[in-house]
């Protein structure tokens, strides 16, 4: 199966790498941002440099929803998984839109709210992923990771 | 050795800096202190400050440190999970501008409750710093959700 795998750089990031033992068994792209650690740690993969930053940054935005459309139409990818953030939304609204699987899978760092970039793709995923109860409790629609 | 380390954060975390900088100077923290400020502005004195570390060294640094000080971002939280080092998590706060929103303090409620040590205040820190505690590792772990994507996806 193909993946894309997108993610921002810093504990979105780290997050991404712990799902090692899954996307290992997959034919995988990367999208993530340019950074001393991400290109060290992804010197062997295929990745795509996406533009940050996101944080409320519509210019960047508008390009990582170009990168994005790029990225869809010549991949063909079965699955795109984010760990988050505000990158990934424009990859999981056009995954969603061009009839591909979208998973995210929330931080664990969230435990009463959605992060805005899960409030925003959220009509656009097949599941999302959250880690705590309190969380699971308000979004009936979210799965629950069990530890 | 105690490592402070606030993550790779666009926003400066000159909170804990500055209660660092005051148990430098009252003495309760006597011994080496490596700082990773991130974006944070105002640096302690008399420590060795790094904005960002180069993954390996990070890496022996935290392998040296006997308790690291950490905000309580994905990255640290998963990072010293798997290390199984004594730490401490202050919460960057909204209110102070240290992050977009208040997630980090929503989540160090929850992980107070489950006895995990949070600094809420610079006599917190001392108070944990002399009192290291190790925390069960088993909070944090990315084997579950591998695991139904693998039988989703297999």
């Amino acid at each position: 199966m193909k993946v894309i795998l997108v993610c921002s750089t810093g504990g979105h990031f780290q997050a991404m790498q712990s799902l090692h033992p899954f996307w290992r068994n997959h034919q995988r792209i990367w999208v993530t941002f340019y950074s001393e650690n991400t290109k060290t740690t992804l010197d062997t993969e295929r990745v795509y440099w996406a533009w940050s930053p996101t944080n409320r940054n519509l210019v960047n935005l508008v390009r990582n929803f170009f990168l994005a459309w790029q990225i869809l139409s010549q991949e063909t990818p079965h699955l795109v998984i984010s760990t988050g953030a505000g990158v990934a939304v424009p990859f999981l609204i056009l995954a969603k839109l061009l009839g591909r699987q979208t998973i995210f899978i929330e931080s664990i760092t969230r435990v009463k709210q959605l992060s805005l970039s899960a409030r925003l793709a959220l009509p656009f995923l097949d599941t999302l992923y959250v880690h705590w109860p309190q969380l699971q409790a308000r979004y009936p629609r979210a799965k629950i990771i069990d530890s | 050795m105690i490592f402070v380390t606030v993550g790779t954060e666009q926003f400066p975390f000159n909170r804990l800096m500055t209660w660092i900088q005051v148990l430098i100077k009252r003495g309760f923290i006597a011994e080496e202190v490596v700082v990773q400020y991130g974006s944070s502005t105002n640096i302690p004195t008399g420590v060795n400050s790094y904005s960002v570390l180069p993954p390996e060294q990070f890496h022996s640094v935290i392998k040296q440190a006997r308790i690291v000080i950490g905000h309580c971002g994905e990255g640290t939280i998963l990072l010293l999970a798997a290390t199984a080092k004594p730490y401490i998590l202050v919460p960057r706060s909204q209110k102070y501008k240290e992050h977009i929103d208040n997630h980090q303090v929503e989540l160090a409620e929850a992980l107070a409750q489950l006895d995990v040590p949070i600094a809420w205040s610079p006599g917190d820190l001392v108070r944990f710093l002399a009192l290291p505690r190790l925390v069960p590792t088993t909070l944090i772990s990315a084997t579950s959700v591998c695991q139904q994507l693998h039988n989703r996806f297999k």
